[in-house]
Formats: C-alpha cells, structure tokens, sequence
C-alpha cells in the first residue's frame, strides 16, 4: 500500500510540474496535499480484530523492550516462576503417573481384561469353558492369557543369595498374548506342561540382583520356594498390568486350569464388534449348556488399569502448589512495588490519552513476556526433574512402581499453571498500578512517605508467604529428621518393639489332616521347633500363636481375695514357647520370664497390661483368667512383668483415652493345647528364629531342613524380617528429599519476597528515616521503629501456617510407617527458626537504611 | 468550493463504484476522475481515499492488479468485480432514496 501511494504523490507531483511548479516544491506540495501516508496504512488496517491484534503487538514489543530494560529483575521473576511451575509440573508429572500409568506393551488398546460371568447348573462350573470358547473361530479375538489366583511373596534362591520375590503362575501364551518382548532368552515354555512347569521367566530386576555381572541368566537354575526351575527367559516388567508387575512368572502344572484374563483383539477390530461376537458366544453357551441367559456372559474392560493416587501424593501435590502459591504471592508483591515504582511512567502514559485498558494491557504483555521465560525455564526443569526423580525414586514406593515421564498431560499442566501465575501474578498488581491517582501521587512526596495502603497490602502478602512455607518447612524438617532417624537401630527397636536384624520368620502351613482327626498343635510344634533347633546357626527358637478370651472377658483376682471381670472386645493373648523372650530379646522389668520346660500355666504381661489389671499393686503372683468369672478357663499366675520399648508416657496417655488397655500377656504352649481341624481347613502358625550370624542363610538351610525332616513336608514361607527395614528406610528418604526440595525453594522463595516486602516498606520511609537520624535517633531506634510492625505480622503469618502444617503431616505421616509421632515441640522449633530467619532477612535492610546519611536520603528525595 | 467527502459521511464508496464503472483506474485516476466528475467540487482526502479502496478491495467488490500508468509508473489498477457492480446499484438506489427525501425535507414550506 505504500508503493501505491509513493506512486499516487509522484503522479500528483509531476502534473503539478506539467503545470508550472518547480520540481523540487512539486513534490512537497503533492506530498503536503495527500497528508501522512503512515496514518492513511494505519486507518486502511483498522479492522476491528486487526487493531486488537496490532496492539498486542505494540504492547508485547513494548514489553519486551521494557524486561530488558531491567534485567535483574526480569531475571529473578523467570527464575522464581520457573522454579515455582517447574517443581509443581515435576510433581504433577509424577502423580500423572501414578494415575494414568504409560502402558510397556505394544498397542495397549487392543488389550483387555475379560471376565466370564456365570455359574453353571447345578453349581459346578467347568472353568476350562472359558477358554475353549474364546479358542472357536471367531473374528475379534486374536489371543488370550490368564494367570492363577496365587500371586504371592516367594522365596528364591541361587547358590548363597536368598530374595523376596512377588510371584505367579500364568499360562503359557500369557507373554505372546500381552505381545512383551523378551531382554533376554524367551517367554514361551516347552509345550509339555511336565516340563513347562520346571521354568520360569524373571523379571531384570531379579536378574540383576541374583546374577549380577553374569552376561545372561538363561538356562541357570534357581530355587523357588526350594523347587528348582529353569530360567528360559527375563523381560521388563510392568506395573500397570496385572500380573505384569510380578517379578517371576511361573507356568501351570499338568491338570491345572488357568482362567483367561487378558483378551488381544485382533487388529482393526473396535471393541463394539468383539463385545457382539462374545455375546454370540456367550448365547452358545446358554443354549448348549443350559445356562440361564442372565449367568453366561462376557466382560470387557481395557486392561491398563489405573493405580490409586493416595493421601501421600495429594500431599506432594499441595506442595508443588504451595511453592506455586509462595512464588505468585512473591512476584505478585515484586510487580507491585514495581508498578508503585513506576506509578510517574504509567501517570504520564495516562495523561498522553491511554486508557486503563491500554495500561493493564501494556502490564500485562509485561508479565507474559515473563510468564513465557518462566514456562520455557519450568519445562526443561520439568524434563530434568523427571529424570531425576525416575533414577532416585524407591524401586517400590508405597507398594508399586512409578515411572514419571513428559506427556502432553504434563505440558498442559505446565501452560495451566503459567496462565493461573500470570493471571495471579499479573493481573492484579496491573488493575492496582493503572489505577493512578495524581493526587495520591503527590501526596506519597510530602510527609513521611509511608504509605499506609500499600503497607496494609505488604503486610498481607509477607503473611501469605509465611503461612504456605510453613507446612513446607515443617515437613522437610520433620522428614529429614525422620529419615536419619529410621536408619537408626534404635528407631527400629521402637518400632517393632525388638531388633528384627536377626529375627527370621517362618510362615508354616501345615496341611489338614484326615477328617475327623485332632490335631496336637504341640505336637506340631514340636517337631517344627525340633527341627529348627538342629539348624547351625539358629540360637533360639518360638512358635506364636494367638487366642481370644471366651466371652471376650478376662477375671482378675485382687489384692483382698475378690475377682473381678475386664472386658476386653478385640484384644488376643499370646501362645508362644518358652524361649519367646530370648528370640526377642524381651528383658522382664519383675518376677521371671519363663525357663526351659515351664508348663506351670503361668503368664509373663507387658506394664501397660498390669496398669490397666492392677493399677497401684504388685501383679506378681495375681491370678488371671482368660475368659469370664463363670467359664471353665484355667487361672493363670503372673511370673512377670516385661519391660516395653514405648514410651510410658504415651502409654498413660493411651490407657487413659480407654485406646491402649490390655496389651501383651503370654503363656506356654502345654501338651493339652490341641485343635480340631476341620475338613476343609489347614493349620498355620508363624515361627521365629533368632540367628544372629547370617539370617538369609539360616533362613534358607531352615527351608531344607523342614522339607526333608516333616513327614507331612509342611509349606513353608519364609521372610527375614529385616528385608522390610531398607525399603521403609528408603521411602522416608526419597519422601524427605522431596520435601526437602521443596521446603528449601519455598524457603528461598518466601526469604526472597519478604526481603522485597521490606526493602520497599523501607524505601517508602526513607524521609521519615532521614528526618528520625537528623533529630537524633540512633540506629537501634531506626530498626526498632521500622521493623516493630513487621514482627507482628511475621508472627501472624506463623500462627496462620500452624494449623496447615499440621494438615499437611497428617497427609504424610499416613504414608510414611516409620514415621515417630510428630511432637509439638518439633513444630515449635520451626516456628522459631523460621521467625528467627524472617526476622533476620528483615533487619538487612532496615539496618541499611538506619545505616544511610540523611543528607543524601533528604537530596536524592 | 471544494466539497471534502467529509461532509459526505457513507457515500464515498458510492463515489468510487461509479467512478470506476467507466473503467479501471489507478488511485491517483480515482481521485482526479472524481474532482473532474464532479465539476471540480469534490476533493476526496487522500487519507480516505486509499483505506476505502482497501476495504471495497477486502469486501470483494474491486479487484485490483498491478499495472503501468500512462505516465510509466507502476501502480495498482482497481476494476469492479460482479458483486461491486450489484453493490452500486444498491447504493445508487439507496442514494436516490436518501436525497429525495432530504431535497422534500429542504423544500418543505
């Protein structure tokens, strides 16, 4: 358009030379006579839309001139942004995760999870039907797999090495079904069920951990619950899938039946299609086998099975959105001060014709010229911290495995929350500062200088600010606290109430007898407690077993002769052997424990019992009854009175609130303890070994030494209680370092801003400041007149954080078993030493204005 | 006197339709075309001149290409599309409409 009008001023010009005028006033009269050629393109564009969007662009050149201008500041407000979204994104980005799981199998749409629902006549159902319906011809099913109900612990060894391995026997095409691809050997058994239940397939974990350096772990052997399998393959496994998550995988037995789960649909088939034709199968079966037509039927649904987001990861999340929070209020504050600041720039900007609209327009391309670098900073932050948190992360967190990772779920995340700190951060400040008041402006000149709105404002903020670093601090605190701790033997001890260090459990299962015979449990445990016994290195050994009073009542006898009755609803007594206190190291507080050979029916009880029996008397030599005044139980007669690792205190505590009443009372398993077993049922007790040398390795000669000394080769399970310890360990660590990430940004964050808050509060009384030193104050007075109001709201902020930090630990401390009892002199610590840090990063500047001649504050004024 | 299309508020598209209902014609040629049309009454503001062609362009009732001029410049050459000659018709009846109604309202006694 500007050539065309260059062209038009020419044309004018050379006819008004044609007529007379010289060429070079020609041209300036052609050029005179057609007006601005700038403001004719401008009028010629002014479409609607086009001028909004003209402006846009004005603002966001302008804007972005303006953050170069000032390069700290923009500089801190991308960082701060940045750290604040990128850390909340990060978390998101793992409860993502949790939530919508990303799926290792190939075209994870194709897969479901069947379920055949029906009973056939008669009650007896044929469950291979299943599975030779989905193998007739059809058009929608590509493949099925399932697995048996036997997912469990297991116990597996190789040469010295013992591991806990979750398990479960799958059919043979459940690899091939699912499509998983083999990292080493293969997943299809041999076709003869003989031999394709001597293999197993392991998962690279298991493989790392038994064969760790060894170039391949095919074709070895290893012991699985003591039966020797061939590995013939090892895959990656994944949590999302049923079944998938294992870290072995067992094949059928001949004769066992595996129900079909996983269906694979054939390609291009929708889902509409198969469920008709399943239908069609299911109708076969009702007429050929007589089922009713409301029993047979056939189920879909997809197999990626979302895991539960729990308490723990809210918590996380409220974090992320805390430090958020802490950096908006921040930046909030800094673009305010900054807006103050500029309150001469916008007052002329106002007075030259823009409207307010034009103002906040222009303020707000500013901060999403900010927002931007904030966004592009908090996604590489994103991408790094996921890798992070994928390489740090506990192997089994809560119970199962997550891995974060950058979707598109993430980077919308990511652009929500940027446009919520824009809206947050920008908006306001920019309605506030184009708000401008010549008249206030003025009077801001005269007096002291303190503005008593915008002090009302910075007060409110620097609470904000506080309050959300609060539960931060206090949790990352707390946290760290703990996870040093829980590493701790003592902590352990409190926990479990022994050092389970050395303990080996033995969960053994012996099988039911023939109907209608009794079985001694004496005996059982005789030869159980004998066999252990013979094992070198076991020092001592207890069965344990439990009971429950009749009539759920106990009768205690009292110090003048009279009996008296105690309810006690939910609460069981201990059968255990003899050396049960040496297996734990139980050291009895009164009277004696029990010897080699007790069999008098006496009871060893924990204090807290004897309180509650016999609160201010000796319970030595007491008679106890379990069952009420008028049941046939034998009287028992307390030999001793252990000593407990809790805290007595808390114990008084908890027998008073009626919650910890009747604790520990033992006694001895006689030759008359004998139990009716049913046909259908099997008998099952826990025996402990303590085996201070090498528990794994106890733990493993045990196995064999049951195995081929019973004569009935009882099941045995067994699980060296320490193995549980790390893991909690290493929750509470990576749970802490979280925290500690986050309480240490909020911090920074939160020290930040209210320095910023201060610092302008300060710089808004420098001529009160000046006119106080020039009549004499001294420095102290100076800090103490500027910074008396400010304790008041750091403190303020404080007692607003208290009851949401105290939210928060609820939120954690459900997730974390290790975790003590969070004392209210914890929090208290932190609410002094963040007053103590607030409070310091405060007297920086007041000191430095107390500090300033004021000649030059009263010149620069 | 000269009449600025100012004070003739809407009807310069009017003008410039008719104007190019003769013939195609440059901008310059618009401008001078109707100044000579209009007995040397009409000075049309350059500044309106070319936003207005720019719209009549934008709303399909001219086409324009880039040409020579007599004179040898190169400038842009605007010509009535269909729907601008439908469009002048409507606006001639319009017009008619509006100035019989203001001539009956000036004569009114």
């Amino acid at each position: 358009m500007e050539e065309e009008m260059r062209a038009h001023i020419e044309l004018e010009a050379e006819e008004l030379v044609r007529g007379g005028v010289d060429p070079a006033s020609a041209h300036r009269q052609a050029a005179a006579r057609f007006g601005g050629v700038a403001q004719a393109i401008e009028l010629a564009n002014d479409h609607p839309s086009r001028a909004l969007l003209r402006d846009v662009w004005r603002s966001m050149r302008l804007a972005t001139r303006t953050v170069r201008r000032s390069p700290t500041f923009s500089l801190i407000t991308i960082i701060a942004l940045g750290l604040a979204i990128g850390v909340t994104t990060t978390v998101f980005s793992l409860l993502d995760a949790v939530l919508n799981p990303p799926m290792s199998v190939p075209h994870p749409e194709r897969l479901f999870v069947v379920k055949f629902v029906g009973s056939a006549p008669g009650g007896r159902m044929d469950w291979t039907l299943p599975g030779r319906l989905l193998d007739l011809p059809n058009a929608s099913v590509a493949a099925h797999a399932g697995f048996a109900p036997d997912a469990a612990t297991r116990t597996v060894e190789v040469g010295s090495t013992i591991r806990h391995a979750s398990g479960v026997t799958v059919s043979p095409g459940f690899f091939t079904t699912l499509e998983v691809p083999a990292s080493e050997g293969r997943l299809v058994p041999p076709t003869d069920p003989v031999d394709a239940m001597q293999t197993v397939v392991i998962n690279d974990r298991l493989r790392r951990e038994l064969f760790p350096g060894e170039e391949s772990a095919v074709s070895r052997v290893m012991l699985v619950e003591g039966q020797p399998k061939t590995i013939i393959g090892v895959v990656h496994s994944d949590p999302t899938i049923g079944a998938l998550g294992n870290d072995l995988w067992l094949f059928p037995s001949p004769g066992q039946v595996i129900r079909p789960v996983f269906i694979r649909l054939k390609q291009g088939v929708s889902t509409d299609k198969a469920k008709r034709e399943l239908a069609t199968l299911s109708r076969r079966v009702v007429s050929e086998l007589g089922y009713s037509s409301a029993d047979a039927i056939f189920v879909l649904s997809p197999a990626a099975s979302a895991l539960r987001a729990r308490g723990f990861h809210f918590a996380l999340l409220g974090a992320g959105l805390a430090v958020l929070l802490i950096a908006c209020a921040n930046l909030a504050n800094l673009q305010l001060a900054r807006g103050i600041g500029r309150s001469g720039e916008i007052a002329v900007q106002a007075s030259l014709g823009a409207t307010r609209g034009h103002i906040v327009l222009q303020l707000m391309a500013e901060n999403g010229v900010l927002a931007m670098g904030g966004m592009l900073l908090a996604v590489c932050l994103t991408v790094g911290g996921n890798a992070i948190l994928r390489v740090t992360i506990p192997r089994s967190l809560g119970g199962y495995i997550i891995a974060p990772q950058t979707s598109w779920r993430v980077v919308v995340f990511a652009a929500v929350a940027t446009l919520l700190s824009l809206l947050l951060v920008g908006l306001w400040p920019a309605l506030r500062a184009s708000r401008v008041d010549l008249n206030a402006l003025l009077k801001s000149r005269a007096g002291t200088g303190a503005h008593r709105y915008n002090a009302r404002w910075y007060g409110a903020l620097v609470i904000a600010q506080i309050a959300l670093t609060m539960p931060l601090a206090v949790s990352a605190t707390v946290l760290s606290l703990t996870a040093w701790n829980s590493a701790r033997l003592e902590t352990v001890l409190a926990v479990f109430g022994y050092d389970p260090t050395s303990i080996v459990a033995a969960h053994f299962v012996w099988p039911r007898p023939d109907s209608g015979a009794t079985l001694a449990v004496s005996d059982v445990a005789a030869i159980v407690m004998g066999t252990a016994r013979r094992v070198p290195g076991v020092a001592a050994t207890t069965i344990v077993l439990s009971a429950t009073p009749q009539h759920a009542t106990v009768t205690v006898t009292d110090a003048i002769g009279g009996i008296r009755e105690v309810p006690t609803p939910v609460w069981r007594y201990r059968i255990v052997s003899p050396a049960y206190f040496d297996v734990f190291s139980r050291v009895m507080n009164k009277g004696t424990g029990f010897e080699p050979g007790t069999a008098d029916g006496s009871v060893v009880l924990d204090e807290n019992t004897a309180h509650t029996l016999w609160p201010n008397e000796s319970p030595i030599g007491k008679m106890i009854k379990m069952g009420d005044a008028r049941s046939n139980a034998p009287w028992h007669r307390v030999r001793g009175v252990l000593g407990s690792p809790l805290d007595p205190a808390w114990q008084a505590m908890m027998r008073e609130a009626g919650v910890m009443r009747l604790t520990e009372v033992y006694m001895v398993l006689t030759p008359d303890d004998s139990v009716p077993i049913g046909p259908y049922k099997r008998y099952e007790f826990p025996l402990y070994a303590r085996a201070p040398g090498d528990p794994q390795r106890v733990a493993s000669e045990l196995r064999r030494a049951f195995v081929a000394s019973t004569p009935v080769a009882p099941k045995v399970q067994l699980q060296t209680e320490y193995l549980r310890i790390p893991q909690q360990v290493e929750t509470a660590r990576f749970v802490s370092r979280l925290f500690l990430v986050f309480g240490g940004v909020a911090l920074g964050l939160a020290g930040l801003g209210v320095y910023g808050i201060i610092a302008q509060s300060v710089a808004d009384r420098r001529r009160e400041v000046a006119i106080r030193v020039a009549l004499g104050a001294t420095s102290r007075q100076i800090v103490h007149a500027l910074l008396r109001e400010r304790n008041v709201v750091l403190l303020a902020g404080i007692a607003l954080g208290l009851p949401l930090s105290l939210a928060t630990q609820g939120a954690v401390a459900a997730f974390l078993s290790l975790l003590p009892p969070f004392g209210i002199w914890a929090h208290a610590a932190v609410c002094v030493g963040l007053f103590l840090f607030f409070a310091g990063i405060a007297m920086v500047p007041a000191w430095r204005a107390a500090a300033s001649a004021p000649m030059d504050i009263l010149r620069a004024e | 006197m000269a009449i600025h299309t100012d004070l003739l508020q809407g009807s310069l598209d009017l003008l410039i339709l008719r104007s190019l209902l003769l013939g195609p014609l440059h901008g310059w040629g618009i401008s001078k075309r109707l100044h000579h049309l209009s007995g040397e009454l009409l000075e049309i503001k350059q500044g309106s001149l070319y936003p207005a062609l720019y719209r009549l362009e934008q709303r399909g009732w001219l086409e324009a290409e880039w040409g020579v001029s007599p004179e040898g410049r190169k400038v842009k050459v605007y010509s009535l599309t269909k729907a601008g000659r439908k469009q002048l018709a409507a606006e001639q009846e319009q017009w008619r409409l509006f100035s019989g109604a203001v001539a009956r309202i000036l004569s009114a006694t």
